[in-house]
């Protein structure tokens, strides 16, 4: 790799070796030329014209949780992918309505739980090598013993990676974000029911977007600059 | 709307009226009731400060410990306090996996009472074992000794228990009030309490990706506790029922514990909640069901207690080894009739009064009974503690335990400090859970929870 300051022509050269490898020829570009991927694009089959990506929010508030449930399908339907609830309690079906339903939680509990529990167990029966304490004659892989400390790992394991994981996964703790500008929205943390779009949704149209929740009973439709 | 009322919060409470209620102590403060019991709470601590200076300072010899009762009222304390740090975590835990509705309310400041009383009983231990610098000797790492804890013993076995247990119970605890949090820091007037809240509440925006994984991993800690409540106790019994002293070497031990640390909780969340409701007015949401309730698993934790004492006794004769026989002796004839029988009277026959439904449905008679049952608890485990080391299997080397001052000043100490940490929790938490209180005002109501309609 040729270094930071000049990302384009190692990108443009790995191209260009794989290309030839697949005896096809790119058009060659001078030297010093700005590179962009939308100029060789344009050439060939012209896909829909992105919109700039534009920062911000438009969040809509809605009276109850079910109506917050149907717009989130509908606009899910509409093709947009960049949303959001958000909600003063859980709502149920919300996640699956949002496509956001995952289930790395679990995941990362059951493998937490297990290195726990096997670190626990493993550490006592090398501990008990290594220190070797013999009472009685009794054998120093005694494990009914370790059965305890194991199980206790195994639950702090669990719990603490359970927690890690919830902070990482959803990016906290992040003190603020852009939804925060949204005019009334510490109401969605009381009685009100928001969903937000964000505008680096490929489909990202405000006016579309607006008439969209509007349509589906928003009592208020918001736009975070 | 035709929906049923629920025995188990006002009617008419909404999302607006439970969120003015619940945040008004956080953000508008507290009046003169609140500085009396910060005032008692703090005196308690301040005791409890001097009694810890002078231990740290001379020794452990300035408490009644000696030989052969080597395991004073510190443990006895320790026992008690750990045994209250039960119920909140029971409430919190399996009550939610059964779908029980009416840990609802109560479920913030039960979890809060566990965590404080899981901090009063660390304490003990850790005095108790004379020089508290070396407490970390009991945790596994490679030291320059070479040497590694005995993982056989049930007082490393505790070590682990208890320090997993306050630190799932604080997680679990956390987790729950992080929604909560996020709503103070939006209510917060000024700017310092607004980023106080802010750094605790961790930016929770409510978002549904979010909410999908906290319901996710809260009920995954809930399956966590539960099998984690019932171990807690169990080890702590260990540490008797594995040793040999005459009236501990018992397999009823581990159930019998549990059963009674069950049953010293729900009496000190009853000993909790009524000043709690009548200090901060939560009439619409700690109402006379969840007493009726709490009475009827006091009933039957109490049952499984007694049946405890019963098969003491019986397997103390039933062994036939003669000094079993003499402890049972002592506790029903000799000199430990006296704590005994009051530890009957208190944990077995006047509670018998809960069957009365006047008698659960009468906040006086109630608050009364969980402190009978509080003390009744803490004389049980004295019995056992004291009870049994007095007399070994030494008959030259038995003597009479008398606690001093200073095992007194740490009991009431810690007593106080349980009160600084509730009157501080009254102060700056939401003592119910706003979240959880939404979604329940939104339930259907259980068949067992609904008020007939008069008409």
């Amino acid at each position: 790799m040729s270094g930071p300051d000049a990302p384009n022509e190692s990108v443009d050269a790995v191209a260009a070796a794989d290309a030839a490898d697949a005896g096809v020829a790119l058009p060659r570009r001078a030297p010093g030329t700005p590179s962009s991927s939308r100029l060789d694009l344009d050439d060939l089959d012209s896909p829909p014209p992105h919109r700039p990506s534009r920062r911000g929010h438009l969040v809509a508030y809605f009276e109850t949780p079910a109506a917050l449930v149907t717009a989130a399908e509908a606009a899910r339907a509409a093709g947009y992918t960049r949303l959001d609830g958000h909600t003063p309690m859980p709502v149920h079906g919300l996640a699956e309505a949002l496509g956001q339903a995952d289930h790395i939680i679990p995941k990362v509990v059951f493998v937490g739980g297990l290195i726990g529990g096997l670190l626990a167990f493993f550490g006592q029966w090398l501990a008990g090598l290594d220190y070797p304490l013999e009472v009685a004659g009794r054998p120093l892989f005694s494990w009914p013993a370790f059965v305890i400390v194991t199980f206790e790992c195994t639950v702090l394991g669990a719990a603490l990676s359970g927690f890690g994981a919830f902070l990482w996964s959803n990016g906290l703790p992040r003190p603020h974000h852009p939804v925060f500008d949204a005019p009334g929205f510490e109401r969605a943390l009381v009685d009100r029911y928001a969903l937000s779009l964000a505008g680096d949704d490929p489909r990202f149209d405000a006016e579309d977007a607006r008439a969209l929740f509007e349509a589906l009973d928003a009592i208020e439709v918001v736009d975070v600059p | 709307m035709s929906r049923p009322a629920s025995k188990l919060y006002a009617p008419g409470l909404t999302d607006a009226s439970i969120t003015r209620a619940i945040t008004a102590p956080p953000i508008d403060g507290l009046g003169p009731r609140w500085l009396v019991l910060l005032a008692i709470g703090t005196t308690g601590a301040l005791v409890l400060a001097w009694a810890l200076v002078e231990t740290l300072r001379v020794g452990v010899g300035l408490w009644g410990i000696q030989v052969p009762v080597g395991w004073g009222l510190a443990i006895v304390n320790f026992v008690w306090w750990i045994g209250i740090g039960h119920a909140g975590t029971l409430i919190s835990a399996i009550l939610l996996l059964m779908h029980q509705q009416w840990r609802t309310s109560i479920n913030r400041f039960a979890e809060s009472m566990t965590l404080f009383a899981v901090a009063c009983a660390g304490l003990f231990p850790l005095l108790h074992m004379g020089r508290p610098e070396y407490f970390y000797w009991l945790l596994p790492y490679p030291s320059t000794t070479q040497m590694w804890p005995q993982f056989r013993s049930p007082l490393v076995w505790d070590a682990f228990a208890i320090s997993t247990y306050g630190t799932v119970s604080l997680l679990f605890w956390y987790l729950g009030l992080v929604p909560d949090l996020a709503v103070l820091r939006d209510r917060a007037r000024r700017r310092l309490t607004r980023v106080v809240y802010g750094i605790f509440a961790l930016g929770w925006r409510g978002s549904s990706r979010h909410w999908h994984r906290h319901q996710q991993l809260y009920r995954l800690f809930a399956g966590l506790a539960t099998p984690l409540v019932v171990s807690v106790h169990t080890v702590v019994s260990f540490d008797f029922a594995i040793g040999l002293i005459p009236g501990w070497h018992s397999t009823i031990f581990p159930p019998f514990f549990v059963a009674g640390a069950i049953y010293s909780g729900f009496a000190m969340v009853i000993t909790i909640a009524i000043p709690l409701r009548w200090g901060l007015g939560l009439h619409d949401y700690v109402r006379p069901r969840h007493f009726d309730l709490i009475a009827k698993v006091l009933l039957a934790s109490g049952w499984v207690v007694a049946y405890g004492y019963a098969t003491e006794i019986f397997v103390g004769w039933y062994s036939g080894g003669h000094y079993e026989l003499w402890i049972v002796e002592r506790k029903l004839v000799g000199d430990l009739a006296g704590v005994f029988w009051a530890t009957v009277a208190c944990n077995v026959v006047l509670p018998q009064a809960l069957w009365s439904k006047r008698v659960r449905a009468s906040l006086p008679a109630l608050f009364a009974l969980s402190i009978v049952i509080n003390i009744g608890m803490w004389l049980e485990r004295y019995l056992i503690v004291v009870g049994s080391l007095e007399g070994d299997f030494v008959p030259s080397s038995w003597r009479s335990y008398w606690p001093t001052i200073y095992d007194w000043a740490i009991y009431l100490g810690t007593m106080g400090l349980f009160i600084l940490l509730f009157a501080l929790l009254v102060r700056f938490v939401p003592v119910v859970s706003m979240a959880e209180m939404r979604e329940l005002i939104r339930e259907p109501v259980d068949s067992a929870d609904r008020i007939e309609d008069e008409s």
